[in-house]
């Protein structure tokens, strides 16, 4: 008995501990760090100074921030686009079951891959004589090859394709809970298709759709190396910035306050997220 | 609507299936079914789960299309219409109301999708408010409201739109007895209120007979009888459709002879029964019978009656010996308030029940159990099938 009156402390004491070291001090470690000033021979000085934040109030740093937002926004609306009627079509018109669960093992596969070899194998379809241009020169679309790799098409379409199922999977449990009966009420009561989707299925769908978006979105705005492997490290996201600031320019105060900022968005949205969505569906954004 | 507007109307079915058959994966559905209903009707379609009854319903709304034949809405076929083009409206099982609509949203969608004007939309849903009683709730969510009420928004949804039929799919089945009971005695009032047609799908016999003008009787996909609610229960034409539309014995027996007036059976290999010869007489009854066929004598329940078999009695000793009545043991008395069920076994341990009122003077009542008794029937009641 004594021992079954352990377990539930133990257990809650071992999340809790390892949450402390693995997140939490580092975390206040990063924090702690972007207010202290830059030593070139130990990394860090310890003097309190607000510089590094007055530093990123610049332009080049807004600029960053802002292509990083841009970014992240133009690959949630494209993995919106793309998976919404895929996840429709599987959850809801195609009725044999094995045929929907080979499309979404399909999607779930790729997933268990690192996304480090995934993002290589992607430079293997994108570059000049990679698949890609093979096939549409052998088809004849194209008479010479195009250059698809080392721009911003390459970073997106790297992008997209690693965040797809971080989008598919939340809006397929929303649609899987939507009775397809709330469709079927709604053409009975003469809603043409647009208005069956704008006025039934996005409104019943909204909760996966935001888990979706939010997932994608701040996925994308950290992600470092697909930018810097599909990019050609010639464009710099926030992402780049801070690997650039500990690895290369070795600022490790500016790197952190940088850190910093993009937790306290990516904080705000989540806050945001859960107070505009039902208790039920708050802890869907972690699934 | 005067008089000579319901005429012209009531010309043209208002709904017409023909030869419908539909499968899935291979598997029957429905098999060549065939109707047509007048307007101002209450239909329902009963049938046991499985047997098709809610494809039909399907069917004619929309969301599923035939595979052959066509369905004739108020003379028009509509069988490639979309379910939006259809003037026709469902009350889903689930009610199936939006949930992120208020009740009033929920009842004015139909009118909104047809591009009402406002006026027109918010005198419509404060009208039909108005008939389920429900004025008060029109701006509750439908998660905030019962079972009953849910149903009641899901009726308004639908006939606000003043369909040319309205299809119920087994609506009532998620209520308690008394609500159901309350539900059926609304819908039956709105149907003549409206006088458009209502289509019930419905697994409940009682309720079938009790609400409907015409009941469709379905199993396995096949129409097995169209008929008023008396015409399916005292002639059904086949012993499912008796015994799905109310407790039955069956009684098996084989035809030993029969001319114009009389048919004569041989009723459990016991009791020589001679009785009316009513083959030509109603129209249900279209199954030919030959001498040495083996048939089944439909009896139910309330139609038995029961006689003592005292052995002091003059008659009941002459009845013993009698080869033309049938006789029994009596083994249980079940109470159920108003009517007594008298459980009998017959000499060939066959079990049949018999049921009366309570206080019936003639005292079958007060019988003890394990008594031999005569079991008689109304000869006009019974129904001979194969």
């Amino acid at each position: 008995m004594i021992k079954k009156d352990l377990f539930r402390p133990f257990t809650i004491l071992l999340i809790i501990s390892w949450l402390t070291i693995f997140v939490l001090i580092p975390n206040l470690g990063v924090m702690g760090i972007s207010f202290l000033t830059r030593d070139e021979a130990n990394f860090i000085d310890f003097t309190f100074t607000l510089n590094n934040y007055q530093r990123l109030a610049s332009e080049i740093y807004l600029k960053v921030f802002l292509k990083t937002f841009s970014v992240a926004l133009c690959v949630t609306t494209i993995c919106l686009v793309i998976s919404y009627p895929f996840v429709y079509i599987i959850s809801h018109t195609i009725k044999n079951k094995s045929t929907k669960d080979f499309l979404l093992i399909l999607v779930i596969i790729p997933f268990w891959t690192s996304s480090l070899i995934r993002t290589y194998a992607m430079m293997l379809v994108l570059r000049v004589n990679g698949l890609l241009n093979s096939f549409l020169l052998g088809v004849g679309v194209i008479n010479e090859p195009i250059e698809m790799l080392y721009n911003w098409f390459a970073i997106i379409v790297g992008l997209v394709y690693s965040s797809l199922p971080f989008m598919i999977l939340p809006l397929y449990t929303a649609f899987e809970k939507l009775d397809h009966n709330y469709i079927n009420a709604a053409q009975d009561l003469g809603a043409n298709k647009f208005n069956v989707l704008t006025k039934v299925i996005i409104p019943l769908t909204k909760s996966g759709i935001a888990a979706g978006c939010i997932l994608v979105f701040l996925g994308t705005l950290g992600m470092f190396f697909i930018p810097e492997l599909l990019g050609g490290s010639k464009e710099i996201l926030i992402g780049n910035l801070i690997k650039n600031q500990f690895l290369v320019a070795r600022d490790w105060p500016l790197g952190t306050a940088i850190a910093t900022i993009l937790t306290i968005l990516v904080v705000v949205l989540m806050v945001v997220y859960a107070r505009n969505t039902k208790d039920t569906n708050r802890y869907q954004v972690v699934v | 609507m005067d008089q000579s507007q319901t005429s012209v109307i009531e010309q043209v079915p208002i709904i017409e299936l023909r030869n419908i058959n539909k499968s899935f994966n291979s598997e029957v559905i429905l098999n060549n079914f065939n109707f047509t209903l007048d307007q101002n009707q209450f239909v329902t379609i009963l049938g046991p789960s499985g047997s098709g009854k809610t494809t039909i319903i399907k069917l004619i709304a929309g969301f599923e299309l035939i595979d052959e034949g066509e369905i004739i809405l108020n003379g028009v076929r509509v069988n490639d219409l979309a379910p939006n083009k259809r003037e026709v409206n469902t009350v889903f099982q689930n009610y199936s109301l939006f949930p992120h609509m208020s009740v009033y949203e929920n009842i004015a969608f139909g009118l909104k999708m047809k591009k009402k004007d406002k006026a027109y939309i918010d005198n419509a849903v404060r009208d039909v408010l108005k008939i389920i009683k429900m004025e008060k709730f029109a701006d509750r969510k439908p998660d905030q409201l019962s079972g009953g009420q849910q149903q009641r928004v899901a009726v308004a949804r639908a006939i606000v739109n003043k369909p040319l039929i309205l299809l119920l799919d087994e609506p009532l089945s998620a209520l308690d007895e008394k609500l159901r009971k309350e539900m059926q005695t609304e819908l039956k009032q709105m149907q003549k209120d409206l006088g458009i047609t209502f289509i019930l799908v419905t697994h409940d016999q009682e309720e079938a007979l009790s609400i409907s003008d015409t009941v469709i009787v379905v199993n396995n996909g096949n129409i097995e009888q169209i008929g008023s609610p008396s015409e399916i229960y005292e002639n059904p034409v086949n012993s499912f459709v008796a015994g799905f539309v109310g407790e039955l014995n069956v009684l098996d027996a084989v035809i030993k002879s029969k001319d114009s007036d009389y048919i004569t059976l041989l009723l459990e290999d016991e009791c020589l029964y001679k009785m009316p010869n009513k083959q030509n007489v109603k129209g249900n009854f279209e199954e030919k019978f030959e001498i040495n066929d083996k048939v089944k004598l439909l009896l139910r329940p309330e139609n038995l009656k029961l006689t003592p078999l005292r052995l002091d009695s003059h008659n009941a000793s002459e009845a013993a010996d009698n080869p033309q009545v049938l006789k029994g043991r009596l083994n249980e008395v079940r109470y159920r308030g108003a009517l007594l069920d008298y459980l009998i076994t017959l000499n060939n341990n066959k079990k049949i029940i018999a049921t009366s009122f309570h206080n019936k003077t003639e005292g079958v009542a007060d019988y003890a159990e394990g008594a031999e008794i005569i079991i008689e029937w109304i000869a006009d009641k019974e129904v001979l099938t194969k």
